[in-house]
């Protein structure tokens, strides 16, 4: 037959150690595992001792009292002593003495003399103390201590700046040692001879331990309420069985139908525990369970949006109405500025909807983010990370999502009704998490593949151009042929009249003016035929590159800006200057990988340009100045980390500053209408240079002194 | 001795005005308006230079240029032209024509070859 009491004791007594050194090594550098490891020593010393003293023989009992009662005696000042290094509370040194001087004074009384205890008793169930005149005042001071330590714990969880999560755990504690406070002092009673039963609100100071160990162990809080349900009807359960049949035992001679008995009262209670821990579980996340079952449903709708920025407004507005949020913000990583920027705020009082923020790849909160890939109460994060998200709402959850690599994550506020997020909520995040990753995923895909119809669409209407501006060009020039073939027809037929008729004409001031006249309107035709040529050439350059097959290949440099500057003497028919320098700065052999036509394109503009450049200011210039112009147009090329740089310089008229941003806009020129040019050369370069070799050009000139040209491109 | 040029062009106004206009170069002139004509004109006379467009209604500038060729091998030609590729230029290059020149015409341009290729 065996002794209840014994039996609680003693497992009590082991749970106590396996608690402390759990805690212990768990969270090794928090002094709260020392203070909690003192109380479970003192519970153990308690139980295990009163086990041994239970089914002791009277002669022997006496020590395990002693020391037993030292034990319980010192549980209530640990207890405080816990509570207080919990809340972090500073502990001064007159504290101190008040909490555990009496105890000490407790103590020696006990071993010293009998005015604590006064004997032992013999009960039904084994011995027992026996109350001493002083144990009353121990009831007191283990009261008042203990509403001591309560009253802290109030105060702390009334302060403002503790997250919801310390309080929710504080409020837990407050209720565990409560509860506490009254069964101790119950416990306590025992010694008295008031009662006929079985002590066995020792087992108060197990859930105690219990209760603080998870506290403390940063187990997700959440589950408390349900996680002490289940204690305690388990606890009920398993006491309940334990008293019938030890009773049944008691009254039956028949083990055998006794151990049935127990066997199936024990299998019943399971079923029965079960059952009641299932509906408790549903009442008391009734609420819960509600907005998370429209989460999913929601998530399940969310492949069906397909524009990304829809598909995250949706999201924020769908967790902020379901589980009534303060605020919900999404952050998006941005690939071009190397940070995650802020695309969606939402809170629930419409303020600061509009928000500017980001974070760099290298912010630590990012870094963590990047580690965690599930969802994170924000009460997780180291203490210096925290500090460094600066956000004008008190952040509760983090939710990354991932889709090759975080893509964004979104940061939600705490909840309105104040509560805590559930281990349940979480694992509904982690499924939020992951259909947005796959939503989100199917978004970007859609977008790319948007981008390369557009691309398709525009390439097949430039080649058509292309053909097109063929065709219409070789119209336009067959009609622009007749123009200038007609206009020369006309001035030769003027001249031969004029010729004929040389002497009527001479004598008459009213003819010959008339004359000159219809002569120079008819050379103004040649011109003017001439330059809209140059248009329409200019355009079928244009279409020809962008409708081309693209060839890379090796050449020259030099075979290009030879056949520019030949194309240019020709073009210009440089015999009206003094001698031109060309400085040619690259090494004859050099070679560049990239398409030919593009780079003759460049070259030549620009070299054009910068010829026409000194031409503008050799008319401008004069006498002195005109004399020591010494006009040259530099080109270099260097190749330096896989960039090539061409630089073209000249020392001619320059660019006003104003007109400087205007050189790449089509048909901007400032050259004058009488000169060649269509203002178009520029921004086909600038085309070329930026879409088609992915590079980039810009300008620096000054005014009257001369303009440098740079263009870097990459791989060439 | 005057000169004497074969003018082949599609266009009737091309054709009246290049005649005139080489007329008071002091040079002789001849037109077809088309490929077939010109392969006649060229049998029955003798010329010093052929002024040749490309487009043509019906038989290819080129073509006729082979068969003007076949006729006289040394025949001295000029191509006119809407649009020059690089590859048409490979062609009549092969095909031995003295120069090409490109709508629209440059004037002075013309009168300078013409008058430096007659001479030759």
């Amino acid at each position: 037959m065996y002794n209840l009491q014994q039996i609680l004791l003693y497992t009590s007594s082991i749970a106590a150690v396996a608690l402390a050194i759990f805690i212990f090594v768990k969270n090794k550098k928090n002094p709260i595992s020392l203070s909690f490891a003192a109380l479970c020593a003192a519970s153990f010393i308690w139980l295990f001792c009163y086990a041994q003293m239970i089914t002791a023989r009277p002669e022997n009992a006496s020590f395990w009292l002693t020391a037993g009662t030292v034990g319980m005696i010192f549980v209530p000042a640990f207890s405080v002593f816990f509570i207080l290094s919990f809340i972090k509370d500073t502990i001064k040194k007159t504290t101190y003495w008040l909490i555990f001087a009496p105890g000490a004074f407790f103590a020696l009384s006990l071993i010293l003399s009998g005015f604590f205890v006064s004997g032992i008793k013999t009960a039904e169930w084994g011995i027992y103390p026996q109350n001493g005149r002083l144990h009353v005042f121990f009831i007191i001071y283990s009261a008042a201590v203990i509403l001591f330590g309560l009253k802290r714990i109030l105060g702390y969880i009334k302060t403002d700046d503790i997250s919801s999560i310390k309080k929710h755990k504080a409020i837990y504690l407050m209720l565990t040692y409560m509860l506490f406070l009254v069964l101790f002092v119950f416990d306590n009673l025992f010694f008295y001879n008031i009662f006929n039963f079985e002590p066995i609100t020792h087992l108060i100071i197990l859930f105690c331990l219990s209760t603080s160990a998870l506290i403390i162990s940063n187990y997700n809080i959440a589950n408390l309420k349900v996680l002490s349900i289940k204690l305690v009807i388990f606890s009920f359960m398993l006491l309940l069985v334990l008293f019938i049949t030890s009773h049944v035992a008691k009254f039956s001679d028949n083990i055998f139908l006794s151990n049935l008995f127990t066997f199936l009262l024990t299998i019943a209670c399971f079923l029965l525990y079960k059952r009641v821990i299932l509906k408790a579980e549903d009442l008391l996340l009734a609420k819960n369970k509600h907005y998370q079952n429209l989460l999913l449903h929601a998530a399940s709708g969310m492949a069906q949006e397909h524009n990304l920025e829809r598909l995250l407004k949706l999201i924020a507005i769908i967790v902020l109405k379901t589980i009534k949020v303060n605020f919900v913000a999404i952050f998006l990583e941005n690939k071009e500025q190397k940070n995650f920027e802020i695309k969606i705020l939402r809170s629930f009082s419409n303020s600061a909807n509009e928000l500017l923020f980001s974070y760099d790849y290298e912010h630590p909160f990012i870094n963590f983010i990047q580690h965690k890939e599930n969802p994170f109460l924000f009460d997780e994060i180291p203490q210096y990370i925290a500090n460094s998200v600066v956000l004008p709402f008190k952040v509760a959850l983090v939710i990354p999502s991932f889709y090759e690599g975080v893509r964004g994550f979104m940061v939600i506020g705490e909840k309105n009704n104040k509560d805590i997020f559930t281990r349940d909520d979480i694992n509904i995040f982690k499924m939020l998490a992951r259909q947005t990753s796959l939503a989100m995923g199917n978004c970007l895909f859609f977008d790319e593949y948007k981008q390369a119809q557009e691309k398709i669409f525009t390439a097949e209407k430039l080649a058509s151009i292309g053909g097109l501006a063929e065709g219409v060009a070789h119209q336009i020039r067959n009609r622009l042929h007749q123009f200038s073939v007609l206009a020369g027809d006309l001035k030769y037929e003027i001249l031969d009249c004029a010729k004929q008729q040389d002497k009527t004409i001479s004598e008459n001031k009213n003819l010959s003016e008339t004359f000159a006249y219809i002569t120079k309107i008819a050379e103004s035709l040649e011109t003017n035929v001439k330059k809209t040529n140059e248009v329409v050439s200019s355009i079928l350059n244009y279409a020809k590159i962008e409708s081309k097959q693209i060839m890379f290949e090796h050449f020259k440099f030099k075979d290009i800006t030879d056949l520019s500057f030949e194309l240019l003497s020709a073009k210009h028919k440089i015999t009206d200057m003094g001698s031109l320098k060309i400085i040619n700065d690259f090494k004859d052999d050099v070679t560049i990988f990239a398409i030919q036509a593009h780079m003759m394109e460049i070259v030549y503009n620009l070299i054009d340009n910068a010829y026409e450049a000194i031409c503008e200011k050799y008319n401008i210039l004069a006498g002195d100045s005109l004399k020591a112009y010494a006009p040259q147009i530099g080109i270099s090329l260097s190749k330096k980390d896989k960039i090539t740089t061409l630089h073209i310089s000249d020392n001619g008229i320059g660019i006003k500053e104003e007109n400087i941003s205007k050189i790449f806009v089509p048909f901007f020129t400032t050259k004058s209408s009488a000169k060649s040019g269509t203002g178009i050369g520029m921004y086909i370069v600038k085309r070329i240079v930026t879409e088609n070799l992915k590079g980039r050009i810009w300008i620096e000139s000054t005014y009257m002194h001369g303009t440098d040209i740079f263009i870097e491109l990459p791989n060439i | 001795m005057r000169k004497k040029v074969l003018i082949v062009d599609d266009e009737e106004e091309i054709l009246a005005f290049m005649a005139r206009f080489l007329k008071r170069l002091e040079i002789d002139t001849a037109t077809a308006i088309s490929g077939e004509d010109a392969i006649e004109i060229y049998k029955k006379n003798s010329f010093d230079f052929v002024l040749l467009d490309i487009h043509l209604g019906g038989m290819n500038g080129v073509d006729v240029l082979k068969i003007l060729k076949k006729l006289d091998p040394k025949v001295r030609a000029m191509i006119i032209t809407g649009n020059i590729s690089s590859d048409l230029k490979t062609d009549v290059h092969s095909l031995g024509v003295v120069d090409y020149i490109q709508k629209p015409i440059d004037l002075s341009d013309f009168k300078e070859k013409i008058l430096n290729y007659i001479k030759q």
